[in-house]
């Protein structure tokens, strides 16, 4: 078999050679009844030759050691929508993963990918969604879920209609002597014996009613442990009552006696009623 | 007089609802508030004894610090 001399268009008057016939004109497909006939024909197949059968309509090529069958199957495209991609199903046949939702991440399961939202790596989640609008006198917030490792609760802007009120906290409706407060107001000493001398966490200073830049931070780790009191924390600054302007802050621990999970919030003023304001509650993972 | 509010909220559910206080939840109002008017108090009182003997003794609180340090 000659070497392949390529694609030639010839001239009108042009002399077909043998050269041309053999690098030119034998390079197309040859058609035989079988693959018995073809190599029967041909039985001394070079690397590139191209033969049809017809008895199987199957396109075969000599791949220089032996006959194989022509791919002419091809693939057929599964995706219909902007974004698909195609992944092998049952072996190989293709199959169209559609295109996922926002923030989703490709993922594995049952052994095919597939499109699923991240596993959460931590953060805050708003559980009281969109917060809670501080009115009346007591704010009560339930159902706290037990599934996270830590709460935090956010208020801001928090404003008394009564000038120098200030907010307090307890926890699971307990009205009881089950806190003690760690404010200027009630000493206790770090490191040393103390009793639970409260019946809510004091988690405001003597607060203005004019004007508010308030945050009131409280965290509470550990809060869904049924077994254990909650240290919780506190720290928040508030407009000092006498001058605006001013700020009166509170750092302090705010403990909780209770060896059960925290599952509501009651916010508190000593007197009146709140102005403004908006509570959050987080779950920290 | 006013009536007390409760606000409530569900996170469970999300519902939101105003009332009125219960008699418990006044009387819990009223003992958080005596609590702390008590321990204002009790701390204006200490404050009170402790200007009474620098007054006493004619000295500063910055001297009295001194003495002590």
């Amino acid at each position: 078999m000659a070497t392949p001399l390529g694609f030639k268009t010839f001239a009108t008057g042009e002399v077909l050679t043998a050269g041309d016939t053999n690098g030119y004109l034998m390079q197309g497909i040859w058609v035989f009844a079988s693959a018995a006939a073809r190599d029967a024909a041909v039985t001394s197949p070079q690397e590139g030759n191209f033969a049809y059968l017809k008895d199987t309509n199957v396109t075969t090529y000599y791949t220089g050691s032996a006959w194989t069958n022509l791919d002419t199957t091809g693939m057929v495209n599964p995706m219909t929508t902007t974004g698909d991609t195609i992944y092998s199903s049952s072996g190989s046949t293709p199959a169209r993963l559609g295109i996922g939702s926002t923030g989703q991440v490709l993922t594995v399961a049952a052994g095919i990918p597939s499109w699923a939202s991240p596993a959460s790596g931590g953060g805050m989640t708003l559980i009281n969604t969109g917060g809670t609008t501080l009115t009346g006198s007591s704010i009560t917030i339930s159902s706290i879920p037990t599934t996270y490792v830590d709460l935090r609760l956010i208020i801001e802007n928090y404003r008394p209609g009564t000038d120098g009120a200030a907010l307090f906290i307890q926890y699971n409706s307990d009205t009881g002597s089950s806190y003690r407060n760690g404010s200027y107001t009630d000493t206790w000493a770090v490191g040393s014996a103390s009793t639970w001398a409260s019946t809510a966490n004091q988690i405001s200073p003597d607060t203005d009613n004019g004007t508010s830049n308030a945050s009131i931070n409280v965290y509470m780790p550990n809060y869904s442990s049924a077994s254990t009191w909650k240290p919780n924390y506190c720290t928040s600054i508030v407009n000092d009552n006498a001058t605006p302007s001013s700020f009166r802050g509170l750092y302090f621990a705010v403990p909780f006696k209770a060896a059960a999970a925290i599952t509501s919030l009651t916010l508190t003023l000593n007197t009146g009623s709140f102005t403004s304001g908006t509570a959050y509650v987080y779950g920290v993972k | 007089m006013n009536k007390i509010q409760i606000k409530e909220y569900n996170c469970e559910t999300g519902e939101e609802m105003v009332r009125d206080a219960s008699v418990e939840e006044i009387e819990n109002i009223k003992v958080i508030a005596e609590n702390y008017e008590a321990r204002k108090e009790e701390l204006a009182a200490k404050e009170a004894a402790r200007q009474e003997i620098l007054n006493r003794l004619g000295i500063t609180e910055d001297e009295a610090k001194l003495l002590l340090s």
